[in-house]
């Protein structure tokens, strides 16, 4: 899910989550005006989207020839949905950088190192804007640890859970 | 048969193009030279003006951030047109509608034009090339949805005249519309729409506009004719759909002999060769179904790319039925060829200018189309035919087409 609805459901209903766990997550925009926080994966070509994607988009990236029409069509049909849900404002709320106080639980924020989305400068910020939140950098890790790295990125989401 | 003077006012003086990614969308402003660029409006409006002058109507369209189409507000140069021109009618097609955030204000650009020109107008829209989505920063998903609701409350707003009326639909919301002027034309002026789909022509016919396709040749052309007049059919328009509701844009240029013909159509081309986009740029998620993402991912050939995998030779797009090039009698072939295999179509959008084809030859093209292929044209396709009678019998406009083809002397 992109992390912006995670959120954004935080802010509305704290009581109802004892912890909160971000990965690689869009949402707010902290930088200056003419310069987008997140690269316009629409303005690039896949193969450059890819490299921003995965930390080895070799391994990672879609094979199409092996995937069925459905699979293909789910995939398209993603991309269609995101869209939706991220063409503007381009990958944020406006108004969820000042509701974010309101989240009550413990937070992890976590990024793949080679995440090419979302920067470091960009999940300090988001991360310092909870009251309760630290952050996390998986290594050999792109946009979406939990499929380069899913040991490492399982273990340390046990074990926030277990604090 | 309606024949119009299509410009795209390009700007053809660019850097190898092996230095710049996209000709459009990302192609810096900073190769633009606006002392050319304003040199080159002259010129264009000089064109048009030439054209109207040898009895070929107005047209016009729009793009945005590209050197193909320097004519990102065409509703200005419309108004411009609007008052150099006198006679001819004035095509704008179209108004990108699936990307203007306010309907309304289309309405209101389009009545006033229609007044400025004393009711010339003929008001088109497309939905907008893939291209368009960045510059406009529009959502591609659910285009046609907005294209529909849109052409809908602007034909409301053209047609309202009792006071202030509300709209809130799923994507435009309005508590007070009530557009001053009003157009001259009633109840409306004259809509066109364009479309490549099959499914959108439907559409189109359903609703009787005036549908356009451009450069797609015979058998897509066909296809899209077909669909059209199932839509008109299917919606109790009648059986008979007359030639005016179908227009067909090709790369056009007669000379006066075929080697200037030729080297007049080879300038031509450079809308086939100049187009370089990449598909990051053509085809944005959305854009089209998620079916044919599934067939192109399997190697299908990408429809939506306009003019990048046309033929890019003279011999090559007259085969394929996207120009019609040669001596009078040529294209006067031609155009009937096409004519006939499409089923009929009562306006010819002629590309006839392009990159490097300079003002005489450019006033050479239109002047030949106009005094030697025009008049044949007008009289073997009258506006009072039908299209597809091939499908459903139609036994007048039968009758008159076939006495014009043996008038002709090519069919017996």
């Amino acid at each position: 899910m992109i992390g912006q609805r995670p959120a954004e459901m935080a802010t509305k209903s704290p009581e109802r989550f004892r912890r909160l766990v971000l990965v690689g997550p869009v949402g707010i925009k902290v930088g200056p005006s003419d310069k987008l926080d997140i690269p316009d994966i629409y303005a690039l070509p896949e193969s450059e989207v890819q490299k921003l994607l995965y930390d080895d988009p070799e391994r990672m990236k879609p094979d199409t020839a092996k995937m069925s029409d459905d699979e293909l069509a789910a995939m398209f049909r993603a991309r269609e949905t995101l869209a939706l849900l991220t063409w503007e404002p381009w990958m944020h709320n406006p108004k969820l950088r000042r509701r974010l106080q309101r989240v009550a639980a413990p937070a992890l924020f976590i990024r793949g190192e080679s995440d090419g989305l979302v920067s470091q400068t960009y999940l300090d910020a988001y991360s310092r804007m909870l009251p309760d939140a630290r952050t996390l950098t998986i290594k050999a890790a792109g946009h979406m640890p939990q499929l380069e790295q899913p040991a490492v990125f399982a273990t340390a989401i046990l074990e926030f859970l277990g604090e | 048969m309606r024949a119009w003077h299509f410009s795209e006012n390009a700007y053809p003086y660019l850097p190898p193009a092996d230095s710049y990614r996209s000709i459009r969308v990302s192609l810096p402003n900073r190769v633009y030279d606006p002392a050319k660029g304003a040199a080159l409006y002259d010129r264009f409006i000089d064109e048009w003006l030439i054209a109207e002058d040898e009895g070929v109507e107005i047209m016009l369209n729009e793009h945005h951030q590209t050197a193909t189409c320097v004519d990102p507000a065409a509703p200005l140069m419309l108004a411009a047109l609007a008052r150099l021109s006198k006679t001819a009618r004035l095509l704008i097609l179209g108004n990108p509608i699936a990307n203007r955030r306010q309907p309304v204000r289309v309405a209101e650009e389009m009545a006033m034009i229609d007044v400025l020109s004393h009711g010339r107008l003929e008001a088109g829209f497309v939905r907008g090339v893939p291209y368009e989505i960045l510059p406009a920063n529009s959502n591609p998903v659910r285009m046609n949805e907005r294209q529909w609701e849109a052409l809908d409350l602007i034909v409301k707003c053209w047609t309202h005249h009792d006071g202030p009326f509300s709209h809130e639909g799923r994507f435009f919301h309005h508590r007070s519309i009530n557009i001053w002027p009003r157009p001259i034309q009633q109840p409306h002026p004259p809509m066109w729409v364009s479309t490549t789909s099959t499914v959108g022509a439907a559409q189109v016919g359903a609703h009787g506009y005036v549908q356009a396709t451009f450069l797609t040749g015979f058998d897509a052309t066909k296809r899209i004719y077909e669909a059209y007049r199932s839509g008109w059919r299917e919606a109790g328009r009648g059986q008979d759909v007359p030639i005016d509701r179908l227009a067909y844009a090709a790369l056009i240029y007669v000379g006066e002999t075929e080697a200037r013909a030729h080297a007049g159509a080879e300038k031509l081309l450079w809308y086939v060769t100049a187009n370089k986009v990449p598909l990051h740029f053509s085809n944005p998620p959305g854009y089209v179904p998620v079916a044919m993402n599934v067939q192109l991912a399997r190697g299908a050939h990408n429809v939506v790319s306009a003019y990048g995998t046309k033929q890019a030779t003279v011999e090559g797009a007259i085969e394929a039925g996207t120009m019609f090039a040669g001596t009078p009698d040529q294209v006067f072939q031609q155009i009937k060829k096409h004519w006939d295999h499409v089923g009929g179509y009562g306006h010819l959008l002629i590309m006839g200018q392009a990159g490097f084809l300079d003002h005489d030859d450019t006033v050479h093209g239109i002047r030949m189309f106009a005094r030697e292929v025009y008049p044949r044209l007008k009289d073997i396709f009258p506006d009072t035919m039908a299209s597809g009678t091939v499908e459903k019998s139609n036994p007048v406009a039968n009758r008159q087409h076939a006495s014009a083809n043996r008038a002709d002397g090519r069919h017996a």
